[in-house]
Order: structure tokens, then sequence, then C-alpha cells
């Protein structure tokens, strides 16, 4: 019925249209269909030069963006075929940094490296905060890739994964209000969403308990949901044989000589990004897999994507493909630049999911007291006031810990008389 | 000035002007108002886990502040007080009758005299 009344509704209207009266009129009538605009990924030597930004990028490191700001500063406008979220993914020591560092110069995108603890241990003011271990509980001591190499079964292997995950959705939250403040394009070296290949294995490998597993599994399902997926994963494949002899090749200490990086634990590694990862992933981003066995060139993995058509996904809007970046409302695209600008540290609060049932992700009362007293260095302060009746405890303070960054005056800090600033989003 | 001493309840509201105020009175609400505007910037910082004293402006202005809410609210206060007077004298000056004037009474007239028995 529907049909009828399309068809005869649509006589109707074209009832008024005249037949082109010229050859040439026709023709230009066809034009815009046979000359149809393609919005592909473009590299630098196929544009011939470098990127030319739409508008000025907006300073989203130091300046707010809130919904006063967003009335006037609107979002898809710095948008081009270039802004677009590209994951590396790939085993250990399969190239991926070199790889994404090229495509990134390659595309005139911003590369990501790879997150490592110590953006956790190393402060604002780049003292090394594993320097404390002496001083602090067993519980509270430092646990970074290097431990986790030489000991994997320690108890705190769970709480690394669990750091590891976190810095990696903070790293990809960043990306996100780079690309979409600013319209260019990120490439990241993995992500949050391949973090659990790492977590599983673990577990597989008995690093990492049940529960552990089962509180990572649920802070994940707490937290993913509020990215948007990458637009293009790229794979480097290698066969573990192969990983084993590019670990060998590198020669990082820690990573020869580690008792975790088995063949089984490679297997399983590889087993769980093939199996899992990129099957679940594919179903959203394009997937582009190489083997990596020999190396590569970035150039023709880019001249690959340059042939992706990420606009052929737009035609039906209940395509999952590239779901997560469907904003219909230029509201909807300030919405989520203000989510992830704004309102990080509520996002980054959804990691507080109250389970106290894994002893090895709890840490006792007294412990913490210890830790807190150590770190932030805070228990002088106190005991300041009653200098009288207390002895004041003397241990090594860690250099700017005592308060918030940029606000330490024993590590240079300048103006603190006056100083009423936050920081929006330097401070990681 | 009659001899006789009388009560006059319209004379118990009245300001006689014979009692000093001490002198933490007039200064208090505005005082207590300055103090904790200056604390609330305090705490803050430290809620921030500033140093406490960190940009000196806001606690000058807090305080500013304070201290003009304390102000307003002392002469919220005494307003509110001056009226409740007011409409009592009122009231008594419609009511004459049910507020008569009696003679004031020393203890010693009230007082028998003390007649102790063993």
């Amino acid at each position: 019925m529907t049909a009828v009344f399309r068809v005869s509704l649509a006589r109707l209207v074209s009832r008024g249209a005249t037949a082109p009266a010229t050859l040439l009129q026709a023709q230009t009538a066809v034009l815009p269909t046979v000359f149809m605009q393609k919005c592909n990924i473009s590299g630098k030597t196929m544009r011939g030069g470098p990127r030319v930004p739409k508008a000025a990028p907006y300073p989203y490191k130091t300046k707010k963006y809130g919904l006063i700001n967003s009335l006037f500063d609107k979002t898809s406008k710095r948008f081009d075929e270039n802004s677009k979220v590209i994951c590396v993914e790939g085993p250990i020591a399969a190239g991926k940094t070199k790889f994404a560092q090229e495509l990134a110069a390659e595309l005139d995108m911003l590369y990501y490296p790879a997150v490592d603890l110590d953006l956790y241990y190393i402060n604002p003011y780049g003292f090394d905060m594993r320097k404390l271990d002496p001083e602090l509980p067993p519980s509270c001591r430092s646990y970074d890739i290097r431990d986790f190499c030489k000991n994997p079964n320690h108890e705190q292997a769970a709480l690394f994964q669990m750091r590891m995950y976190m810095l990696r959705y903070s790293q990809y939250i960043d990306a996100l209000q780079h690309i979409l403040s600013t319209g260019q394009g990120v490439v990241l070296e993995r992500s949050p969403y391949s973090d659990f290949v790492f977590m599983e294995a673990m577990f597989r490998h008995g690093y990492i308990s049940r529960g552990a597993r089962s509180v990572y599994n649920e802070v994940r399902e707490n937290t993913i949901g509020e990215l948007l997926k990458p637009h293009l994963v790229i794979y480097l494949d290698l066969p573990v044989e192969i990983v084993q002899r590019q670990i060998r090749t590198r020669n990082v200490e820690y990573e020869a000589k580690s008792k975790a990086f088995t063949v089984d634990y490679l297997r399983d590694m590889d087993m769980l990004y093939k199996q899992h990862y990129l099957k679940e992933i594919s179903s959203h981003a394009e997937l582009l897999i190489y083997d990596w066995s020999s190396g590569g060139e970035a150039e023709v993995v880019v001249e690959d994507i340059e042939r992706l058509d990420f606009q052929q996904h737009e035609v039906d809007p209940h395509n999952k493909k590239m779901l997560d970046w469907r904003f219909t409302l230029e509201d909807e695209w300030c919405e989520a630049r203000i989510k992830y600008c704004h309102q990080k540290p509520t996002l980054m609060n959804y990691f507080n999911v109250p389970r106290f049932d894994v002893p090895e992700l709890v840490r006792s009362a007294d412990d913490g007291k210890v830790w807190r007293d150590v770190w932030l260095n805070v228990s002088g302060e106190i005991f300041v006031i009653f200098a009288f009746s207390y002895p004041i405890e003397t241990f090594f303070q860690a250099p700017g810990m005592k308060y918030r960054p940029g606000y330490n005056a024993d590590v240079g800090d300048s103006g603190l008389l006056t100083k009423t600033k936050i920081g929006i989003n330097e401070a990681s | 000035m009659s001899s006789v001493k009388v009560n006059d309840p319209l004379e118990l509201l009245a300001n006689k002007g014979n009692r000093e105020p001490p002198f933490l009175t007039a200064i208090w609400n505005p005082l207590i108002g300055t103090v904790a505007g200056f604390g609330v910037v305090m705490f803050a910082n430290w809620g921030f886990r500033k140093p406490v004293f960190a940009g000196i402006q806001k606690h000058i202005a807090f305080a500013l502040i304070g201290g003009a809410a304390g102000t307003f609210f002392d002469g919220k206060r005494n307003e509110y007080a001056a009226k409740r007077d007011a409409v009592l004298r009122h009231y008594i000056e419609l009511h004459p009758d049910d507020f008569p004037k009696t003679d004031r009474k020393k203890y010693s007239d009230v007082l028998e005299s003390w007649v102790p028995v063993r």
C-alpha cells in the first residue's frame, strides 16, 4: 500500500519537471553521480602536501570545553576524511612502534606511544616513585613490566594488569580529546579494547586468579562502553616462533630473559588476539591484517588504507560498522566532546567498582596508611600542629608529591600566593 | 520624677540608654562571617591538595563576602527585634486596661520579718 502511494507521489511531484533541452544539460545533471566525491583517508604523498586544518585547533589541554563553550565552538567543522582513530595491534616485539610512527607521519596523524607503568610511577616532576619502595610494606611496593617478566607469579600481577588497562583507557580518552578538538587523526599502539588479551593470557597461565579476572571483567564492562571504538585496526601478524626470535633480537633484558613469555603464553596471546579481539572489533572497525614476519613497509599499508571506503557504511543507519561515530546532530558531537574533554575525571571514576572479595586487589588499612604517609608525605603536616607533644617522623620525602602538580614550591613551582589554576587536561 | 515608683509596661520596652552593650556584640556577626569566609577557602585548598594560603585573592574575596553577610544578618536581626518591640508597645498602647501601671514593690514590702524559732 505504501509503495503504491510512493509511486503516485513521485509521479505527482515530478510532473512539472521538464526533460533536459540539450545533451550538455543532461550530462551536467548526471555529473554529480558519475564523479561522486569519495572521502577516504589520504596520505601526505597522495595529497601532495601536509594536512591543512579546516579550522584552528582548540587548545583543549589548557582551555575548558563545557556547555557554554559548546554554544560558540562547534565540533564537526574540524573533521575531515583523516579524522580517524587507528589502532596498531600485534604481538610483543612485532615492530609496532616503528610502524605506527611511520604511519602517523605519513597520514599526518598524532602518534600515541604504548603505555607503560612509568606513566604511573614517575611523578609530574620526573621523580621515580619506585625509589620509595624500601619504606613501603610489600603490598604497596612497585610492580611494573620488569617485575612481571621476572616474577609473573607475584600477587601484584593482577593489580599490574588493572593499572595497564587504566592507563590505556586514560590514553584513549586523551586521543579522543585530540581528535574531537583538533580534527587530526590519531594512531594508537594497542588500546583498552585489546587489553583483555593480556589479562586472559595471564589468567590461563595462573598469573592472576579467577577472582581477579572477574573483577577485571566487571571493571571493563563498567568502563569500556563509554569510549568510541576505533575506525581502523591494523594487526601485524607474526607466528609464535618468529615472535620469540624477535624478542631475542630486540634483546631488551627483561623481555629476553622473561619467565612469563613462554611459547604457550605467546601462543595463547596469539589465539586470543585472533579469535576474540579481532573477531569482536571487526564488527565495528575496518580491519587490516599483515604478515609482518619479515617486517614491512608502512607505505604499502598506507596505500591499502587509502583504498578503504569509510563512507560506504554511512548509507545504512543500522549498519554496525562505525556506529559509535554516527552522530546525527551537531549537539551530539559537542556532547561527546564535552564528555571526553571536560568530564574525564567522571569517566575515570567508573573504575571504582566496589569489589572487596579478591585479597590481592584490596590493600589493608594499615598498609594504606603507610603508603599514604610515604607516597603523599601528608602526615608531617598533621604532626607539626602537635609538634610539642609528638616527635616529627623524619622519613625521606618525595619531591613534588606534597601538593597537587603545579603547587609544589620544593620543586620550583612559583607564584603560589596568587595561583588558583587547577589545570584542565595537562596532568595525566 | 515622682517619689512613688511605678512599673510602667511601656517603659519596660523602651530603650532607656542606661545599658552599655559588651564590646563584642557589635562586631560578633561580621567577625564570624569574615573568619568563616577565610576558613572555607583554606579548607577548599586543603581538599584540592593545594597549600592552604595559595590564591590569596580568593581568601580576601571570601572574607569580604563573609563580613558583608555578617553585617547584613546583624542588621536584619536588629530590625526584627525593633519591629517586635514596636508591635508590643503598640499593643500595650491600644489596650491600656490590660496593662495597668503597678506600684513597684521592694522585697522589704513583700517579705515578712524573719523570726527564728528554735
